[in-house]
């Protein structure tokens, strides 16, 4: 039999951190990765050329088919950022959060089954580097990150957030 | 205190809410008002260049009794909603990502009459007498759809009230939002 080959969202990993601040508040930060193919990378680039973000800012440093995502939310505030760049909210950059929205949706709904680490990936140094880029994590740590139930939690928390994010701009 | 600077321009008026239905289990709220460009706001230029945006056809959104008056209908099932849908001057404004400024737009216009003082809301007489009637329900007639026991001036003054129009535009926020929620939730 030919060997079946993968494509849409594959290789995603999470990890989130709660932590007190001095003024007494809770702020939580969190990460997720995940390596896009076929028509939900194309998805994704045309999001991003629609919402008029230059690529050579927002894309992945270490592979261009990764999408690496990076939230940072306290009671009154929340932040975005996609591929290490800071992701602003304009009427422009729609697109783009209905993008991750759709794809964090996606990760969500999907069945645990379906969630696929391929070896190329799992033999690979992105499996270490890829969630936050610039700080390598052991594969213990990172084989945690990678299962799909912190996956989809991971993704569900991101995409509450571009829901809190969308809803205070649209109460602007 | 100079006399100029008491008078507002904020570029929107006559601003009105009605509730209705255009069929069994539907329920409709519509938020009517005319824009105008002046000194201190271009809201009726802003609104075109929104059009502008999501649309190739500048007519498509275009109120055709005149074209600086704005009529957002949200329309819901009474017992589903997930059937809520915005129409702007009568026509369907679909969620997807081409028309997000417009949903933005509507947003920001209608948290803006939110906080609008109540000096500041200003209804031309004119409008009221001569126009109204064909604005303020898409492509309907307000008082021929009045039932006739009721006093139809008196009816006319209470949907210009700016309580009532104040609460119309709450509505119609909540409503984009909620339509805003279901777009991009999970």
């Amino acid at each position: 039999m030919d060997k079946i080959s993968f494509t849409g969202i594959k290789n995603v990993s999470h990890f989130a951190e709660r932590f007190k601040s001095c003024e007494d508040f809770f702020t939580e930060e969190s990460w997720l990765n995940a390596e896009l193919t076929g028509k939900d990378l194309h998805r994704f680039q045309r999001a991003m050329k629609r919402s008029n973000l230059d690529k050579k800012d927002y894309i992945n440093p270490l592979k261009d088919n990764f999408l690496n995502v990076n939230t940072y939310s306290m009671p009154d505030e929340a932040a975005i950022a996609v591929n290490n760049n800071l992701l602003e909210v304009n009427d422009e950059t729609l697109p783009m959060f209905t993008e991750l929205a759709r794809i964090t949706r996606k990760i969500f709904n999907k069945k645990d089954s379906k969630f696929v680490c391929d070896d190329k990936y799992l033999n690979s140094d992105y499996f270490n580097k890829s969630l936050f880029i610039d700080k390598e994590i052991d594969d213990l740590t990172s084989t945690e990150f990678h299962m799909p139930e912190n996956a989809k939690n991971g993704a569900k928390k991101i995409n509450n957030v571009i829901q809190r994010i969308m809803e205070r701009y649209f109460q602007e | 205190m100079d006399k100029v600077s008491n008078i507002n321009f904020t570029g929107i008026s006559n601003i009105a809410g009605v509730g209705f239905s255009r069929k069994e289990n539907t329920i409709s709220r519509s938020l009517s008002m005319v824009l105008k460009d002046d000194y201190n706001g271009q809201d009726f230029s802003n609104f075109k260049n929104v059009l502008k945006r999501i649309s190739n056809n500048s007519d498509e959104f275009k109120n055709s009794i005149s074209p600086d008056v704005l009529n957002i209908e949200c329309i819901s099932d009474e017992f589903n909603n997930k059937n809520s849908a915005l129409y702007v001057n009568g026509k369907l404004l679909d969620v997807n990502d081409d028309n997000l400024p417009m949903f933005s737009y509507i947003a920001k216009l209608s948290k803006r009459i939110v906080g609008m003082n109540y000096k500041n809301m200003i209804v031309n007489n004119d409008y009221k007498k001569y126009m109204a009637d064909n604005t303020l329900i898409y492509g309907v007639s307000f008082k021929k759809n009045l039932p006739n026991t009721l006093n139809k001036e008196e009816v006319l003054d209470s949907v210009f009230s700016p309580a009532n129009s104040k609460s119309f535009a709450q509505y119609v926020n909540d409503f984009v939002q909620g339509l805003m929620n279901m777009y991009f939730g999970v």
